[in-house]
C-alpha cells in the first residue's frame, strides 16, 4: 500500500519537533548530501527560527539571563511549547508560564515575570487603536452626570502587577545599567501606548491601582469616589478629579459613559 | 504590458516604515508579509495605512499551509480577507508547501512530495480559498533542500498542473529555482521553459546562502549574479511581470534595495528592447 501524504508529513513533523529520523528512509540523498544532512537543514532551521523569536521578543530577559541561561530557557521552551499559531508573533506567549512552572526557572521568579512584562509591553504595541477622550470632553458633560459616569480605557492599557522587581530589573538592563538583585516587592504598573504610538508605563499606588481596578469592573465615579473617601476623607473629590484628569491627559480612556444612556458620552 | 503589470517592486519591512514615508522613493509598489499586519492596531497598522494610501501594495502569506493534510485554516482565511479588506492589495499570494499538521506550526515552508495523491489535494484546496477570499490566488515555488522518494514527477510539473487545474496563478520566484536546482541538480532553465506564461504573475529576486554542497534560501544577502543571470531568461520568456527583491535579513538601508532593485529595472528594459520575447500563450 501507498503511503499517504499525511503520513509522510508526520513523519516530517517528528523529524522536527523529537529529532525523529523515520522519513529520511524517504528523502533522496547524493555524493553532495546524504538524507540526514538533508533533513538537519529543516531540523535546525526549525530551532534557529524560534530561537530568533524568543530573542526577538524578549531582548532584555535575553541580555539578563546571559547566553547559557538563555539557551536553557530556549531549548526547554521550544520542546515544551511547539507552535500552534499562524503567526509568530505570539509564538511566546506562554513563555512567562513556562518560567513559573520550570523546576529551575521557577525558582527564581522575578524570570518569569520579567518575561511577562515584556509580553504586556508587546500587547500594548500592537493593540487596537481608539480614539480616546479629552479632559475637555469630559468637561462638556454636565457635572450633574458625573458621578454616574463608567470609564473604558484604551485597548492598550494594561494593569501589571507584579510581586518582585521585575520592572526594576528591566528598566536598568535596558538602560545598560547593573540591575539590581531580585527582590519581593508588590507593586502595580500600568503600560499603554500613548498618542504618538509610543508604549509608555508608569508605576501606580495602592489607591490608583484601585480606582484602576473599580473602573475596568463597570464602577462609575460616585463608587470610585467613596473608594477614596475610605483613604482621604478630607481630599477625596480632589485627589479623584486629579488622577481622573490625569488618566484622560495620558490618552488611557476611550469612552465616558453612564449605565442608563450608554452612548450619550461615547466619544468613539 | 497587462493590466495586472505593476512594475518594480520590495518587501516592506519595519526598518524602512518611516524612510518610506519620509522620501516616498522610486518604488513601483509594495509586498507585505500578511501575517505581520494580522493585528488589531498600533505602529504596525498605522504605517501599512499610510503607506498603502501612497503605493500600491499585494499580499504574501506564509502560513496558508495549502499543503497541510490538516483542514484548512478558516480563521485564518477569515483573517486574511479581513486585511484585504483593509489593504486592498492587486493580490494575495502564498506558497506551495505545507507548513504544519495536527495543529503544529513548523514556520517553514516545507516541500510536498511530488505525486497525484498531493496534486487531488492541493487543488480541491485551492478552490476552497479562492472561493473564500473571492479572488484568484498566486502561489510561490519555495526552495527545498529534500526530495521525497514517492515523488512521481518533476517540480514543475507538478506546479503547472496544480496551477491549471486549480485556475490559479503562479509567484515564480527566480531565486527559489536557482536555490532548488542547485540543490536538486537540475538545469533552472528547464524549470522555465516548461512554465505556463500565461500563469505567471510576479516574480520574486532574493539572495541566499551558498555553502558548496548546497545553498539556503536566507534572504540575507543581495541578488547574485547567477540569479540575475536567470532572471534575464525569466523576462525573455514571460515579459514584463511585477518584479520585487525580498529581504528578510540583514536588511540594509533602504536606498541600498533601491540601487539594487534598479539592476531589475535595467535587466528588463535591456531584454525589452533587444530581445524578442518568447510567448506561448495570451494571459488569462
Amino acid at each position: 500500500m501507498k503511503p499517504s501524504l499525511k503520513q509522510r508529513q508526520q513523519q516530517m513533523m517528528q523529524a522536527l519537533l523529537v529529532g525523529s529520523d523515520e522519513i529520511a528512509n524517504h528523502i533522496i540523498g547524493d555524493q553532495h548530501l546524504d538524507a540526514r544532512q538533508r533533513l538537519s537543514i529543516y531540523q535546525s532551521g526549525y530551532r534557529i527560527r524560534l530561537r530568533e523569536v524568543i530573542d526577538n521578543d524578549h531582548p532584555v530577559l535575553g541580555s539578563y539571563l546571559g547566553d547559557q541561561l538563555f539557551e536553557q530557557m530556549t531549548e526547554g521552551y521550544i520542546d515544551a511549547h511547539p507552535s500552534t499559531f499562524r503567526s509568530l508573533r505570539h509564538y511566546c506567549d506562554q513563555l512567562p508560564s513556562y518560567l513559573g512552572s520550570d523546576t529551575f526557572f521557577s525558582q527564581h521568579p522575578h524570570i518569569a515575570e520579567l518575561a511577562r512584562f515584556e509580553r504586556c509591553l508587546l500587547s500594548s504595541f500592537d493593540a487596537a487603536d481608539r480614539t480616546t477622550v479629552s479632559v475637555a470632553d469630559l468637561q462638556q458633560i454636565p457635572p450633574d452626570h458625573w458621578p454616574a459616569l463608567q470609564l473604558r480605557f484604551h485597548p492598550s492599557l494594561q494593569l501589571f502587577n507584579t510581586e518582585t522587581n521585575a520592572v526594576e530589573i528591566w528598566q536598568a538592563i535596558k538602560g545598560e545599567r547593573v540591575p539590581p538583585d531580585a527582590i519581593q516587592l508588590v507593586e502595580s504598573w500600568v503600560i499603554w501606548r500613548n498618542r504618538e504610538r509610543l508604549t509608555e508605563f508608569r508605576s501606580v499606588d495602592t489607591l490608583e491601582q484601585t480606582l484602576l481596578n473599580c473602573f475596568l469592573q463597570g464602577g462609575d465615579i460616585e463608587m470610585a469616589a467613596e473608594i477614596t473617601a475610605q483613604t482621604n476623607e478630607v481630599n477625596a473629590a480632589e485627589i479623584l478629579l486629579t488622577l481622573l484628569f490625569r488618566w484622560l491627559e495620558l490618552g488611557w480612556i476611550q469612552q465616558l459613559s453612564d449605565e442608563q444612556n450608554p452612548s450619550v458620552f461615547d466619544i468613539v | 504590458m497587462t493590466d495586472h503589470y505593476l512594475g518594480f517592486g520590495l518587501g516592506l519591512r519595519t526598518p524602512h516604515f518611516q524612510d518610506v514615508l519620509n522620501t516616498q522613493p522610486d518604488v513601483d509598489w509594495f509586498e507585505i508579509i500578511s501575517e505581520n499586519f494580522m493585528v488589531a492596531g498600533g505602529k504596525p497598522k498605522y504605517y501599512l495605512h499610510a503607506i498603502r494610501e501612497r503605493y500600491p501594495m499585494v499580499m504574501h502569506g506564509v502560513s496558508m499551509s495549502i499543503g497541510s493534510t490538516d483542514p484548512l485554516d478558516k480563521d485564518y482565511l477569515q483573517r486574511l480577507k479581513k486585511l484585504a479588506n483593509e489593504v486592498q492589495p492587486e493580490w494575495i499570494s502564498d506558497h506551495l508547501c505545507w507548513t504544519g499538521l495536527d495543529g503544529i506550526n513548523s514556520h517553514d515552508l516545507l516541500p510536498m512530495p511530488y505525486t497525484e495523491e498531493a496534486i487531488n489535494h492541493i487543488v480541491a484546496r485551492i478552490k476552497q480559498v479562492q472561493d473564500t477570499l473571492g479572488r484568484p490566488l498566486l502561489l510561490e515555488n519555495v526552495s527545498s533542500y529534500i526530495s521525497y522518494t514517492d515523488s512521481a514527477m518533476s517540480e514543475w510539473a507538478f506546479y503547472n498542473e496544480i496551477v491549471e487545474r486549480a485556475d490559479c496563478l503562479m509567484l515564480l520566484d527566480i531565486n527559489n529555482i536557482y536555490v532548488s536546482s542547485r540543490n536538486h541538480h537540475f538545469d533552472a532553465q528547464d524549470y522555465l521553459n516548461s512554465v505556463n506564461p500565461a500563469r505567471v504573475r510576479q516574480f520574486h529576486l532574493a539572495g541566499h546562502s551558498d555553502y558548496g554542497t548546497h545553498v539556503i534560501d536566507t534572504h540575507d544577502h543581495d541578488v547574485c549574479d547567477p540569479v540575475w543571470q536567470l532572471y534575464r531568461q525569466a523576462v525573455k520568456r514571460f515579459g514584463p511581470i511585477s518584479t520585487m527583491i525580498e529581504r528578510d535579513d540583514n536588511i540594509p538601508p533602504l536606498n541600498q534595495l533601491i540601487d539594487e532593485l534598479t539592476i531589475a529595472r535595467h535587466i528588463a528594459a535591456e531584454v525589452e528592447a533587444g530581445e524578442p520575447l518568447i510567448r506561448e500563450a495570451s494571459r488569462p
